[in-house]
């Protein structure tokens, strides 16, 4: 079944269509401008957090070589008080609880008959701090990197990060610190060991998002620290990107700005996965970073973007229903209206409109319509009116037109000696045609006329015509005498111009004697008894009616036995076709050659040249009255 | 120091072999042929005893100790001990080539060039090589020797330092990143044939556990065979030994490592990997060149030591 969605939905779909394109164009520029806003400002916080962090691991750093350095001095005033050394080494740790050992590694050219000689303390792991010799052949310290890369270079650092063996596994660096002797060569290297688990828990608490990394790794690029809580101990920063599946070409660009000690942000993906990195130095030649999951970074963005998409989808439906709701009610006379236009259509003229309380165009379509129903009910109030009258009028007419048709004799004859036969059609409800016929004292007396004019008028002179063709004709004058009489009947007094074209006869049906006077009417067609079809030349006389005392001429001829007389009016011969093609005198003579033959009898023969009439004009309208009138003399 | 026990049973032969070095896959080979039990299969009950990280105690001292029968170290350092009189014989050559490298902080391209440099060297077993080097070139280089890895290269403490492909190198560049090929100078890209890594007994006990010595090659060879077809497994395996020593290295050094050392186990020149012993010429050639630098005087013979 087709669904037809009201004006209201499409009007409201329309809108909310429209709304929702806005809606979509407005969300997305949000959205994106919102992630790139949250990014950019995620880097800088993240900026700001590894320079946090990188100053709170110097400041413990610092600590721990201004704790060395300080005593730096004191080694070289010491150098024959080997029990002072010893002290200095103490003092060091017991100042700084983060510092687990330190030493005073000398070089093997500083005490003669000594290779190795270090002071060295250390806490116990039980509150005390314990002193040793540290250096042996077991022990090699020359060779190792804490002791000869400042030996080397002459300048402090920190060294790579380290496991203490026979701790408990604490990841520890040693910061050394070279001291000079009076002729400027390294004399010892003063070193303080600290665990670096602080830096772990240091760097934990300032973690910007759940999955970020914040890493410290060594100049080796070895993981000092890694808030992942992966154990990255004995990788590498390279190493292990070996291990990262999917990782983009910036993941080793990234790990080669780390390895050179540059500042800056960022961008790299693993699989899926992208994320930024802020990494910088630290002085010691550390390195940290910090790694940010996009996906951590824009999730509150995202979050706040799924509420926006959210509320602008309430507001869209809110909208749709709103406007629907509205523009139903606006609309909403627009279907009573329909509603009562139907019902008026159906005839209910007093169907309520609906009220309109609005002064707009729907008012103005509510005057029209009530000026419409107005309008038809008078108009059918009118109409009912005259339809009433017209009915009572063709009423009327119809009790005319039998009057008039009984007025014309019906009694057709049909003896030996004579046939007759008469019709009469008019054209409209009463005709202005007329026919009759009586015998009397063995002779015939026939009348047709056609009055001019149609309807009620020339009905009137027609019963007048007649009335006065029997009365006058019973006078027992001479035809053209009967015909005055009736021209002057008809005349006298005649204002509205009505005239009658008459042929009246008078057929001796003795002798055969045909007596006749033609008053403007069609010439008749008589037939021969040997069938020779021809019209009769009568005088020509005026129509009855016209001028009153016109002098009408007598005609008189014998007909011979078997002779036969066609009479008619020029609805016959007038009878047209759609194509205004007339029936006319010689069909009608070649009828009369043909058809006597064929019909001998009256009856036959009228009604055989209307049906040929008929026939010719094929179903086109009559505009005339028809009358035919045949008699056939024996 | 490090030991580890493969397994064994009541009537294995006990031997003790140590490794030149802390646990890595240099020496992947024979915890292959442990853990996989070739050494069992041969009667063996090895322990493997690898060096301390932070002690300068060699393997070739503990073989000359006594405290290990079967210990892994240098050719060159064979020959020198043999000509001060070590009575040790060379019985199985682990690789053919020589990894020996120069990494150099600046653009080098031949040895002359490293005259004058401060350049960082393996405290244990090398001076002999850089002697030669020096002598050869007509150089002198200011050697830092070291006990442990690439820490002095890092930190800008050396203007190069020597490693081996598979091992400082690797580790090197998984520290500060790729190195330019320019700044690395392989010594046998000039005449330096050295083949390095080998097994060494004393003659004593050469004479008396001769079977226990084949045994132990054996199971040796068809452990490297293994880890050349078996890289993943063979690399577990290693790292099992790296984490029981606590080692600090990583996953990726070490399987290059495996691929640079099983490397240098094929032949250059045939493409064969057959563990052959040291080819006379080039032992002779070894031998002239340490006695032009005077680091031996008493002539060794290439059937003095090599089995």
């Amino acid at each position: 079944m087709k669904r037809i969605h009201s004006f209201s939905t499409r009007l409201s779909l329309g809108i909310v269509g429209i709304s929702s394109i806005i809606f979509i164009l407005a969300i997305g520029t949000a959205m994106v401008l919102s992630y790139t806003i949250v990014a950019e400002e995620a880097v800088k916080s993240a900026e700001n957090l590894r320079d946090a962090s990188i100053a709170k691991i110097e400041k413990t750093l610092l600590e721990v070589e201004m704790n060395v350095q300080a005593r730096a001095w004191l080694v070289k005033e010491n150098l024959d008080d080997e029990q002072y050394l010893y002290h200095i080494t103490h003092q060091i740790v017991e100042e700084n609880p983060n510092i687990i050992g330190s030493a005073i590694a000398f070089d093997k050219k500083v005490f003669k008959g000594k290779y190795y000689f270090s002071p060295y303390s250390y806490q116990d792991g039980e509150g005390g701090i314990l002193s040793k010799q540290l250096g042996s052949a077991q022990y090699d310290y020359f060779y190792m990197d804490w002791f000869q890369i400042p030996f080397l270079m002459g300048k402090d650092c920190w060294s790579e990060p380290y496991f203490d063996e026979g701790g408990a596994q604490e990841l520890l660096s040693t910061y050394s610190y070279p001291i000079y002797g009076e002729n400027g060569e390294v004399i010892a290297v003063m070193t303080a060991d600290i665990s670096l688990d602080w830096i772990e828990k240091l760097l934990a608490d300032i973690k910007p998002y759940p999955n970020s990394n914040i890493i410290l790794v060594s100049r080796s690029g070895a993981f000092i620290s890694n808030s992942s809580g992966i154990d990255l101990s004995g990788e590498t920063v390279f190493s292990t990107m070996y291990y990262a599946s999917g990782a983009d070409n910036n993941v080793l660009l990234l790990a080669e700005a780390l390895s050179r000690g540059e500042t800056g942000a960022m961008e790299y993906s693993v699989g899926n996965k992208v994320s930024f990195a802020v990494y910088a130095p630290l002085s010691n030649g550390w390195k940290t970073y910090i790694s940010c999951d996009y996906k951590d970074v824009l999730s509150r963005a995202a979050r706040m973007n799924i509420f926006m998409i959210l509320i602008g989808l309430l507001g869209v439906i809110t909208m749709f229903l709103l406007s629907y709701y509205m523009i139903r009610r606006l609309t909403k006379p627009l279907s009573e209206f329909s509603d009562s236009v139907i019902r008026i259509a159906k005839g209910d003229f007093d169907a309520q409109l609906p009220e309109i309380r609005s002064e707009d165009e729907l008012k103005q379509l509510r005057n029209s319509f009530e000026y419409m129903q107005k309008s038809l009910k008078d108009y059918i109030r009118e109409l009912q009116v005259t339809t009433s009258e017209k009915q009572k009028f063709i009423s009327e007419i119809n009790i005319a037109s039998k009057i008039q048709m009984s007025m014309l004799p019906t009694d057709f004859l049909n003896t030996d000696r004579v046939g007759l036969y008469a019709m009469v059609l008019p054209a409209k409800e009463v005709g202005g045609d007329l026919y009759d016929f009586f015998i009397k004292d063995n002779i015939l007396y026939f009348a047709v006329g056609d009055v001019s004019g149609k309807g009620i008028p020339a009905s009137l002179i027609m019963a007048i015509t007649r009335a006065s063709f029997r009365f006058i004709t019973r006078m027992g004058l001479p035809m053209n005498e009967v015909m005055s009489k009736m021209n002057d009947a008809l005349a006298e007094g005649n204002t509205t111009g009505l005239f009658v074209t008459l042929f009246v006869g008078r057929l001796d049906l003795e002798t055969g004697e045909l007596q006749y006077c033609n008053g403007g009417h069609n010439p008749i067609v008589t037939v021969t008894p040997e069938g020779e079809a021809s019209f009769m030349k009568p005088k020509p006389n005026i129509a009855a009616g016209l001028f009153e005392g016109f002098p009408y001429v007598l005609e008189t001829c014998t007909l011979r036995k078997g002779s036969k007389l066609v009479l008619y009016t020029d609805g016959v011969t007038e009878a047209e076709r759609a194509d205004k093609d007339q029936f006319g005198e010689q069909r009608l003579l070649d009828w009369a050659t043909s058809a006597v033959k064929v019909c001998p009898e009256a009856e036959e023969a009228c009604k055989n040249l209307y049906d040929t009439v008929k026939q010719y004009t094929d179903g086109n309208e009559q505009n005339d009255d028809i009358t035919i009138m045949t008699i056939r003399y024996n | 120091m490090a030991a580890a026990l493969c397994a064994c049973s009541l009537y294995a032969q006990k031997v003790t072999f140590a490794p030149q070095w802390t646990p890595q896959a240099q020496f992947a080979g024979f915890y292959v042929a442990c853990e996989k039990g070739f050494f069992a299969e041969e009667g063996l009950d090895v322990e493997i005893k690898h060096p301390g990280i932070n002690s300068s105690v060699s393997s070739m001292d503990m073989l000359k100790s006594g405290s290990v029968q079967i210990a892994g170290f240098q050719l060159i350092q064979g020959i020198i001990a043999r000509a001060d009189g070590a009575r040790i014989l060379n019985v199985f050559q682990t690789t053919q080539e020589s990894g020996l490298c120069c990494v150099s902080r600046k653009p080098i391209s031949s040895p002359v060039e490293m005259d004058g440099l401060k350049i960082g060297r393996w405290k244990v077993g090398f001076s002999d090589f850089c002697e030669m080097l020096e002598t050869y070139n007509n150089i002198h280089i200011d050697w830092v020797p070291f006990l442990n890895g690439i820490g002095m290269y890092v930190y800008g403490a050396v203007d190069a330092t020597l490693c081996y492909s598979y091992s400082e190198l690797i580790a090197l560049e998984l520290a500060i990143g790729k190195i330019p090929e320019d700044q690395i100078l392989f010594f046998s890209d000039f005449g330096y044939e050295c083949p390095e890594d080998g097994l060494y007994v004393m003659e004593d006990y050469y004479n008396s556990h001769k079977d226990v010595i084949d045994k132990f090659i054996k199971a040796s060879k068809r452990g490297w065979v293994y880890a050349r077809t078996h890289r993943d497994e063979t690399l577990d395996i290693t790292w099992k030994y790296i984490k029981a020593a606590n080692i600090n290295t990583n996953r990726e050094t070490q399987r290059r490592m495996l691929d640079a050392y099983i490397a240098l186990q094929q032949n250059k020149i045939s493409g064969r990997i057959d563990f052959a012993p040291v080819k006379p010429k080039v032992f002779k050639s070894i031998v002239k060149a340490l006695e032009d630098v005077g680091y031996i005087t008493e002539e060794v013979e290439y059937n003095d030591i090599i089995r």
